[in-house]
């Protein structure tokens, strides 16, 4: 009899575990496209809007704004910008994210950046896609539609955008393929 | 500064119980240290803790690029095996085997258990989940142990073999869908 209490005690001790799931939090993005007075790509200003879980979290997390923000700043470099620019099929190496700032909008935290290239780029006569993953297998990055990419003065004449969702996508993975083609 | 966080650590908690190639392993490495005699249970619980956070730490500084869950998997069966065999504890063979299955599944468990990064939160998601994560992995081996500590001798292990063939054919299933996908 004792055997079966413990029994039972132990194994409700396991079971009453398997609850709750993985953590999962939206980004809602837009970007815009910035170029050089030569027509190159040189960056993308992106803003992530962070849903209200994760935006909740940032500000019981007992951090200033500024805080925050160089927080976000220093530890997309380790998650690779969350981002990967590939241009006609070929990697293209940004750098760090420069120029942020975190803001609260009502009650979720927008953080605007700007991810520079390496080194600039023509993309007239090619295809520019964006991809937004996470390592971690956490956040899902969406532009939702292709009116939350800005091509800006020097490629909206003879570039196109379209957003088109991935079916099936595993959370971390990139939702979204985001392409930019633009003639010549 | 880093501040317990329940989020991250029942996130961290629940990862190897919702991961099926971590709870396959956890569940027959517990039946396994279960199985042999309690002189060699806190012996064998206690090297498995040790792998699990040389594991995490392994995992923190090097990126190998290993299929993990391939590797969980066989280390499962190879267990699982083991317990529907049920050798002879007291072989000092089936000791060092029981001893390598122990480390090496704890390896394993902490190499393929990455926490959660939220960035701006980065250090407290990290160490909260892995904390989490640890507890998680080291109590579930704990108290399958204890279970099977207690069915040990019951209709004289016959309970625990039928166990090990169930886990053997899980791990079976789950290592053919892998290959298929």
């Amino acid at each position: 009899m004792n055997k079966i209490k413990w029994l039972i005690a132990l194994s409700s001790l396991f079971i009453a575990t398997i609850s709750t799931a993985h953590f999962h939090y939206k980004i809602s993005a837009t970007a815009t496209l910035q170029a050089n007075a030569k027509k190159q790509l040189t960056a993308i200003n992106l803003s992530w809007l962070h849903d209200k879980t994760v935006s909740d979290l940032m500000l019981k997390s007992g951090q200033s704004m500024e805080q925050l923000a160089s927080g976000i700043a220093n530890d997309l470099v380790d998650l690779d910008n969350f981002t990967q620019l590939k241009f006609n099929g070929r990697r293209v190496v940004t750098g760090r994210v420069t120029q942020y700032q975190l803001v609260k909008i009502k009650d979720q935290m927008k953080f605007s950046f700007t991810l520079p290239l390496k080194s600039p780029l023509f993309i007239q006569g090619g295809r520019l896609s964006i991809a937004h993953t996470d390592p971690g297998a956490s956040a899902s990055i969406f532009y939702h539609s292709a009116n939350s990419i800005e091509l800006g003065n020097t490629f909206e004449s003879h570039c196109k955008k379209s957003v088109q969702s991935i079916q099936g996508f595993e959370v971390g993975d990139a939702p979204e393929a985001v392409q930019i083609s633009c003639r010549k | 500064m880093i501040v317990f966080s329940s989020t991250w650590f029942l996130d961290g908690f629940t990862h190897p119980l919702e991961t099926p190639s971590h709870l396959i392993l956890l569940v027959a490495l517990g039946v396994l240290i279960g199985q042999q005699s309690s002189a060699y249970l806190i012996r064998n619980l206690l090297l498995f803790c040790a792998s699990v956070f040389v594991g995490f730490i392994i995992n923190n500084y090097l990126s190998l690029r290993w299929n993990n869950e391939l590797i969980l998997l066989s280390i499962a069966l190879l267990v699982s095996l083991l317990i529907v065999l049920r050798l002879d504890y007291r072989q000092q063979g089936v000791q060092i085997m029981t001893l390598l299955l122990s480390i090496s599944s704890g390896i394993m468990l902490g190499i393929d258990s990455s926490p959660i990064v939220i960035p701006g939160l980065g250090a407290n998601t990290f160490y909260n989940w892995l904390f989490g994560a640890a507890i998680g992995i080291i109590l579930a081996v704990i108290i399958i142990a204890s279970i099977s500590a207690l069915l040990r001798n019951v209709l004289e292990g016959i309970i625990l073999r039928v166990l090990g063939s169930w886990i053997a054919t899980s791990a079976l299933f789950v290592l053919t869908l892998l290959m298929v996908k």
